[in-house]
């Protein structure tokens, strides 16, 4: 049932689709990796770390 | 004094430059407390899941990993490790890039992650050749021309499957452990570099 819904939002089997305009051309899969980086990437900036009671 | 023999004088230098407590510490200053500090140990440990499913998948060949349900279970193990990989080690290298993590005496600690995200990627490469199918024959005839016009194709020939294998499964992998097991020595000799 995951793989399902999983697959009805991303289908991995179908031609890719691709963002072109002139001469920049880019996978939309390759996109939505570098924009999910760009976000974890500030979330690991931006999140306070769990600290143990003895470090407080 | 220094010992006699070259094995003595190997063990002085070892402990000298690592000694146990700084080898494997048990604490890290506060400074290392932030999520941005963690990303260097998760591309470790998704380096580790991919060695072990590689080695998993070369138990048995394509015609297992292809056709059956628990060969296709690792080699997904194998490709979704080495997707965590790169993105780890990509949010790692943004963090220590934002840091200039070459400061302190840390250039070479520096060069070595950098170097070894290029050999990462030329491992990454010589896997997609490595595929045995269709994906990885349009891989190896569409590079072939650009990097035989290098002049590399003399010794790396993308359309020898056999010998992007065992670029593949053994050399590639080796430097590639060789430069972080190197890179993460670095880390314990110069300590992890604080925030700007």
């Amino acid at each position: 049932m995951l793989t399902g819904l999983l697959g009805a939002v991303v289908d991995l089997d179908g031609r890719p689709r691709y963002i072109h305009s002139g001469w920049f051309l880019i996978s939309v899969a390759n996109l939505v990796v570098i924009v999910v980086m760009i976000v974890v990437f500030a979330l690991a900036i931006a999140l306070p770390f769990p600290r143990g009671e003895e470090q407080q | 004094m220094s010992a006699p023999t070259w094995t003595g004088r190997v063990r002085e230098r070892g402990l000298a430059a690592f000694p146990p407590e700084r080898l494997l510490p048990d604490t890290q200053p506060a400074y290392v407390a932030s999520w941005i500090y963690v990303f260097g140990v998760l591309t470790l440990a998704a380096f580790v899941v991919v060695l072990a499913s590689g080695a998993v998948i070369a138990l048995a060949g394509p015609a297992w990993w292809h056709t059956s349900s628990s060969g296709h279970f690792f080699n997904s193990i194998h490709l979704w490790g080495t997707e965590l990989f790169f993105f780890f080690m990509v949010v790692h290298l943004w963090g220590k890039f934002f840091m200039a993590a070459w400061r302190g005496r840390r250039a070479l600690t520096w060069v070595t992650g950098a170097v070894s995200f290029l050999v990462s990627i030329a491992t990454a490469f010589t896997g997609y050749l490595s595929q045995q199918n269709f994906d990885s024959q349009w891989i190896g005839t569409q590079s072939k021309d650009g990097l035989n016009a290098s002049g590399i194709g003399a010794f790396f020939n993308v359309l020898d499957f056999g010998q992007m294998l065992m670029w593949h499964i053994l050399l590639l992998p080796l430097l590639v452990a060789l430069l972080i097991g190197g890179h993460i020595l670095l880390v314990r000799r110069r300590g992890v570099v604080p925030p700007l």
